[in-house]
């Protein structure tokens, strides 16, 4: 289990850092996530069933980490944290998305992960996943094209 | 549209990856060190019956790697020990049937003790703090052992340990080799605490400096059906 561990984190860091700098609004608590997520997944190893990919499990803990690390840094900095701000800079209007709007944006588009994985990952089913995503798409699709006009 | 949708979003994160295992490893040790006070207030609830369902959850959880490299060491003790002539046999454990009998909750987190059953008839037995990272060569840290299957004449076999990398507890363990509800170790100071006991094995975490004089082991009426005590052992 642990090389297992290991060995995800060494193929998929790249994906599970860029989703988590995005989920937690800032890069350096983004990457912060990740390894405190991987460690917390080494210390409950034993709490995997095998229900869902391993994958799936530690999205699940690394989701979570990056939702806090981006609670915390929101509450500590009144300014817009660096993703918000970058966002802004290009004219993405992510303010107009909820919160699992985004995550599912995020880890379909960052770590393209498929829709079983977010589902087990975010703890919804696949049926949200798909459904959550073509409405993030179509308000962000919605927002750009009104300021094209 | 959604090509330049895509675009956006491209331009959006750039999170270099730092790989740092080494960090992770080092995270996993740290987080037990700081939650170590708090499990502490945790570790006494042991004592209460009310957390015997959680007891009960880990029973049966199949050993996993790193657990049974262990059982397989101890049989590889067991080689050894009767290559050098220091016993004529020794217990084996039979590795793939190695599963989790007890969990408690202590200073240093969750304690474990497994346990596989022994080619002699009785039971081979390792006790482990799942939080601890896992050794060089996979295994676990921890202590274990296939005590006799013989029972002693006080039909508890039973053990008070301290190793170093838990330097705080004093860990009791043992084997009631009747049938018994519930297991009752008496201190130097007349103080009792009463630990679970799953598949004839007890398992408890004491703060360290306790000194157990006696174990009493009860049926489910509070019947003394055991009783050993520290010079007996």
């Amino acid at each position: 289990m642990v090389d297992e561990l290991e060995a995800l984190y060494r193929e998929r860091l790249p994906e599970f850092t860029r989703a988590a700098a995005a989920i937690a609004g800032d890069p350096e608590a983004g990457r912060d996530a990740v390894q405190d997520a991987f460690a917390k997944a080494l210390r409950k190893r034993r709490r995997f069933r095998g229900e869902g990919s391993l994958e799936a499990w530690v999205w699940r803990i690394v989701v979570n980490a990056a939702r806090d690390a981006g609670r915390r840094r929101r509450r500590r900095v009144a300014a817009p944290v660096p993703v918000e701000a970058r966002a802004q800079e290009l004219g993405l209007p992510l303010e107009l998305l909820t919160e699992r709007q985004r995550e599912v944006l995020f880890l379909h588009y960052f770590a393209d992960l498929d829709y079983t994985t977010i589902a087990l990952g975010l703890g919804i089913s696949t049926g949200t996943v798909g459904a959550t995503l073509s409405a993030a798409r179509e308000t962000l699709r919605g927002a750009l094209t009104k300021e094209a006009c | 549209m959604d090509a330049y949708l895509d675009g956006l979003l491209d331009e959006l994160v750039t999170a270099e990856p730092r790989e740092a295992w080494a960090d992770v490893l080092h995270r996993a040790r740290r987080s037990r060190r700081r939650y170590m006070a708090l499990a502490a207030l945790v570790g006494a609830l042991v004592l209460a019956p009310a957390a015997w369902a959680a007891v009960n959850a880990f029973e049966g959880t199949p050993a996993p790697p790193a657990i049974s490299q262990d059982f397989t060491q101890l049989n590889t003790m067991a080689d050894l020990a009767v290559q050098q002539g220091i016993a004529a046999k020794w217990p084996h454990a039979d590795v793939s049937k190695a599963h989790g009998v007890i969990e408690i909750q202590t200073a240093d987190g969750p304690e474990d003790v497994w346990t596989a059953p022994s080619d002699e008839g009785g039971q081979c037995y390792f006790i482990d703090w799942a939080n601890d990272p896992p050794e060089q060569d996979g295994s676990q840290y921890g202590f274990g052992g296939c005590p006799p299957a013989i029972p002693p004449a006080s039909n508890i076999s039973w053990g008070a340990a301290w190793i170093a990398g838990h330097p705080d507890l004093v860990t009791v363990d043992g084997n009631v080799y009747v049938d018994a509800s519930t297991v009752q170790v008496t201190l130097d100071d007349g103080s009792t605490v009463t630990l679970p006991l799953v598949e004839h094995v007890f398992l408890g975490s004491l703060p360290k400096g306790s000194v157990v004089d006696k174990v009493t082991a009860f049926d489910a009426a509070g019947n003394v059906v055991a009783r050993a005590t520290a010079a007996a052992g």
